[in-house]
């Protein structure tokens, strides 16, 4: 990694910015298959961008660093896009504290120097490294990726090199590497010839030696640079049939998957390259439009048609700010005026826009929306809405919408920190690539965990001021929360002894579904047999949002069991506050001395 | 104590048994444990803190003695029974109560029925290979094969040091023993007496693994009255390539340690194995096994993917992982024999339909705020 800065200053032709390239054209709408999926390269940027800043916010916008981060490398370099936000690393890697964001080239060479402690922690077990270590092979994994990218054209780009006399000249304006390929065994050969007669040191060699052995280094450290360039898989491998393997433009050339098409549609990405690099825009919407227009011919794009574009629409406009917004006024309105129709437009208005990105992303994935952690809460949020949307809607009042409404845009809030790794339109592992116990099983589960929630937060109001009416809607809302995620337990099982050979096996994500069905049960025989008194029973049900939280994200965090795909790292703390602020809350309410109870 | 007999005090007891208020108590109990036991397996192991918190009748931390989950278990069982034979409602308007109490009821006897019944074990195929035998994941045993044919199997809790394997043209003493063994360089001074791989290198014990399938567990043994030069200490081990080669009475003898196995009543021979990738990724979307079920004249082509086991004969087979050899590619498939497999099934289907119905007969009074 360290001689990629020395390389590209060297060797690749900065050129200074003319007019800037206002938009990007058809840029954000070319294919890259990543991460097993075929993207779009906006919401490819959307994903690296947000991985290598880690939560950080640089300057610029996605796309367009991402084009500079391809086409115009050697300036790109100096952009800040690495983020670092452990303080303590900040301290080890003798970085200035108050900065979070920083540039490969300020980091290349204070990772080359430590390059033997990331070795060590790679080997040493995960759960031995401490939080300074996790994140310095975070960011020396996140370097490793951005120099991919910088490397990605580093074949189309002009060199700064005299070519040789002599020798035939590459064709072309500019020098580059994908120009030079063919002249390099002979200017190789050359360059043996003359160490042979002359030796290694350059300081015996004549003017035209010294020049061969210039533009033959050069060559030799483009290719040796590029051959690592593996994460752009930009093109396909076969032109004829869909479900093939992509390929970066240098594993193309490397791995010999070169066709005519193929060639065709790396030329569009010189154009692009020489189009950016000029600043030229009516150039870079000709090249852009052109490669657009080539691939999506590609069998693999018609198959995907209409969700690839949904995917960039996705990506282009985040709908859930703007349902958190609608959910948070319909919540909180009826504090200040008592507008049925204002609430309900609000709140229902918020819903619509659940449902559609909702719906947006069971689209482009084309399978239910319960797969990772993440689609779990925009679920459970949605389900929370609409049961106290329903609830409302049978009572004409408030308050079920307005706690529905009010969990929703709490879960919806948290949802982001659970994106691991930028992505969250993610593959699923291969136990889990069922449509049918997706569904039957998670989808129960988790709209057992919403009625839970909904229970818990209906319970708040009832220690807070009892009312019958809202007592039998938690006791009702609890008895349909147990009846959930018991059968959701029990599918989940079903599911186990489908794909692992056993019903029930103890692990801990089975075992924190349990303990919320144990839980309510508790609560139920509590009241039946006059154990619990009405005030502790609404308590023991508001504590259902702690039982919950630790059953659906505590046991991810033991890292232990055959649920190895809902693993998570980094929220321990932020439970622990919930379930610590929680307690004391609920301990509040339970004690104050609320007129309606008896003592 | 007359009184204490009497039917109607046992009576009396039994259906105090089935009270609600015994679940209330119960259950706090049976939530630490599960509490416990699952914090427990970030350090223990899933399997450790299975055997101390659920598959134990008393679960001793440090030296206070706890129920554990098979006592609580047992409790909850007993108490359901009780309920649901002694003290259910039985009115139309309680239907939906008594049917979750039998649904629960019909869980538990499940589990118990899978706990006393249940055999796991695995096999592995190479691609084109048949096979009848299958593997115990956590038992280990020393083979003795003569001419190839498998003639004693001895199970590692019976090979305990200085013990003597009788009713063997040579004799076979065990010195020494590891359910998990580090395999360390033997100093030369110490190899005088040892044969084969044991001149190089020798085992000790070391704890266990978190999950006992990584254990290497091994013995040491010794062997006289064989051919001359091969008497002497020999060690054996999980893996070890090369097994021990006896010669006596005229027979050839070797010697294996390994994971115990046993065969099935027929073979499943592995015609393909095929994992499949998300695209530009080593991420697999699923794999799968074309085999062929061999039961005498009868040929049953089937396939064994993730979530799409095969059953056959009592026996269920699922896809479970798979390993690179250097003979190709070789399957590897979870082997379940549960009778009480079908107790789950059931148990939901009467669980959800008793809470559904619980729900829907409550009281229709109208919900007022």
């Amino acid at each position: 990694m360290r001689f990629l800065a020395l390389l590209l200053a060297l060797l690749i032709l900065c050129h200074p910015a003319r007019a800037a390239i206002q938009d990007t054209g058809d840029f954000g709408a070319l294919p890259v298959l990543h991460e097993g999926r075929i993207k779009p390269m906006a919401r490819f940027a959307d994903i690296m961008v947000d991985r290598w800043a880690q939560g950080e916010q640089p300057d610029t916008q996605p796309l367009m660093l991402m084009a500079a981060l391809l086409f115009n490398p050697a300036q790109a370099m100096e952009i800040p896009i690495l983020g670092v936000r452990d303080k303590t690393l900040r301290l080890q890697l003798n970085l200035p504290e108050d900065q979070r964001l920083f540039s490969f080239q300020e980091l290349e060479d204070i990772l080359f120097n430590n390059r033997h402690k990331i070795s060590e922690i790679i080997i040493k077990p995960e759960e031995t490294r401490s939080d300074q270590e996790n994140a310095l092979l975070g960011l020396a994994a996140n370097a490793d990726e951005l120099a991919q990218i910088l490397r990605s054209f580093s074949l189309l780009l002009p060199l700064d090199i005299e070519w040789p006399q002599g020798f035939r000249k590459p064709k072309g304006d500019f020098i580059t590497y994908r120009s030079a390929i063919t002249l390099q065994p002979e200017l190789e050969k050359s360059l043996k010839s003359i160490i042979r007669r002359k030796g290694e040191n350059p300081e015996n060699y004549n003017a035209r030696e010294w020049t061969i052995a210039t533009a033959a280094f050069a060559l030799r450290e483009i290719q040796l640079g590029g051959e690592n360039s593996k994460l752009l898989r930009i093109i396909p491998g076969a032109w004829d049939r869909a479900g093939q393997d992509w390929f970066s433009p240098w594993a193309l050339l490397r791995e010999g998957h070169g066709g005519p098409q193929q060639a065709d549609y790396l030329e569009n990405f010189a154009n692009m390259t020489a189009a950016w690099r000029q600043q030229d825009e009516t150039a870079w919407h000709l090249a852009t439009a052109a490669a657009r227009g080539m691939i999506g011919a590609h069998p693999d794009m018609r198959m995907l048609g209409w969700r690839f574009d949904l995917e960039r629409l996705y990506g282009a406009t985040n709908l859930y700010p703007i349902t958190i917004l609608f959910y948070t006024l319909g919540a909180l309105l009826p504090l200040m005026v008592r507008r049925g129709w204002l609430v309900g437009g609000l709140i229902a208005g918020g819903l619509a826009l659940h449902v559609i990105a909702l719906g947006t992303r069971i689209a482009i994935l084309a399978r239910p929306p319960v797969g990772t952690l993440y689609e779990s809460l925009l679920f459970v949020a949605l389900i929370c809405v609409a049961i106290g949307g329903i609830l409302s809607w049978r009572t004409r009042r408030f308050l079920p919408a307005c706690v529905g409404s009010l969990s929703a845009a709490l879960l919806l809030l948290v949802a982001p920190s659970l994106v691991q790794d930028g992505e969250s339109l993610d593959t699923l592992s291969a136990v889990l690539n069922t449509h049918f116990w997706l569904t039957v099983h998670v989808l129960v589960i988790t709209a057992g965990y919403g009625l839970c929630i909904l229970a818990a937060l209906v319970a708040h109001a009832v220690l807070w001021r009892r009312q019958p009416g809202l007592e039998t809607l938690m006791h009702r809302l609890s008895l349909t929360a147990l009846l959930l995620t018991a059968i959701g337990t029990a599918l989940g099982g079903i599911w186990a002894d489908q794909s692992w050979g056993r019903f029930w096996g103890w692990d801990p994500k089975e075992n924190g579904a349990l303990l919320i069905v144990l839980w309510i049960i508790w609560l139920q025989h509590g009241r039946m047999g006059l154990k619990l008194s009405a005030r502790s029973y609404s308590a023991g049900i508001a504590f259902l949002n702690v039982v919950v939280a630790l059953a659906w994200f505590g046991v991810n965090l033991l890292g232990v069991g055959l649920h190895s795909y809902g693993f998570i790292t980094g929220i321990a703390t932020a439970l622990a506050v919930f379930c610590v602020l929680q307690s004391a809350v609920i301990f509040y309410l339970w004690r104050r001395k609320e007129p309606g109870y008896a003592a | 104590m007359r009184e204490f007999l009497t039917w109607s005090y046992l009576h009396k007891t039994l259906l105090r048994l089935g009270r609600a208020d015994i679940v209330f108590y119960l259950l706090p109990l049976l939530m630490l444990n599960l509490i416990a036991g699952t914090l427990a397996q970030r350090w223990l192991g899933l399997y450790a803190a299975q055997e101390m918190f659920f598959s134990a009748f008393i679960t001793w931390i440090g030296p206070v003695p706890l129920p554990g989950g098979y006592t609580l278990l047992g409790v909850f069982c007993m108490s359901l029974l009780i309920k649901f034979l002694f003290a259910s409602p039985w009115q139309k308007g309680k239907t939906g109560i008594v049917l979750a109490h039998l649904g629960a009821l019909v869980l538990m006897i499940g589990g118990l029925v899978t706990a006393l019944s249940a055999r796991e074990h695995f096999m592995v195929i190479a691609q084109g290979q048949s096979s009848p035998y299958i593997y115990d994941y956590h038992k280990r045993a020393l083979f003795i094969f003569a001419h190839d044919d498998l003639i004693r199997t001895v199970a590692f809790k019976d090979l305990a040091p200085k013990k003597k394997i009788e009713d063997l043209p040579f004799s076979l003493t065990i010195l020494k023993r590891c359910m998990n063994c580090a395999i360390e360089r033997r100093p030369t001074d110490d190899a005088k007496n040892f044969k084969s791989m044991g001149q190089f290198m020798m085992l000790q014990d070391k704890p266990p693994e978190k999950e006992p399938e990584a254990n290497i567990s091994g013995i040491t043994l010794r062997i006289d009255a064989a051919k001359r030069n091969q008497n002497g200490d020999y060690i054996a081990f999980d893996g070890m390539p090369k097994p021990i080669a006896v010669n006596a009475g005229g027979r050839a003898f070797k010697l294996m340690f390994g994971k115990e196995q046993s065969a099935l009543p027929f073979s499943i021979r592995l015609d393909k194995f095929t994992k499949e990738v998300y695209p530009g990724t080593d991420q697999a979307s699923g794999y799968s096994s074309d085999v062929v079920v061999e039961d005498g004249v009868l040929k049953l082509p089937a396939r064994i993917s993730m979530n799409a086991p095969l059953h056959y004969r009592g026996y269920t087979f699922y896809q479970s992982s798979f390993e690179q050899g250097p003979q190709g590619t070789a399957s590897i498939l979870s082997v379940v024999h549960n009778k009480g497999r079908i107790f789950p099934y059931l148990g939901t289907a009467i669980m959800a339909v008793g809470l559904l119905l619980h729900i829907y007969l409550q009281p229709r009074s109208k919900v007022r705020l």
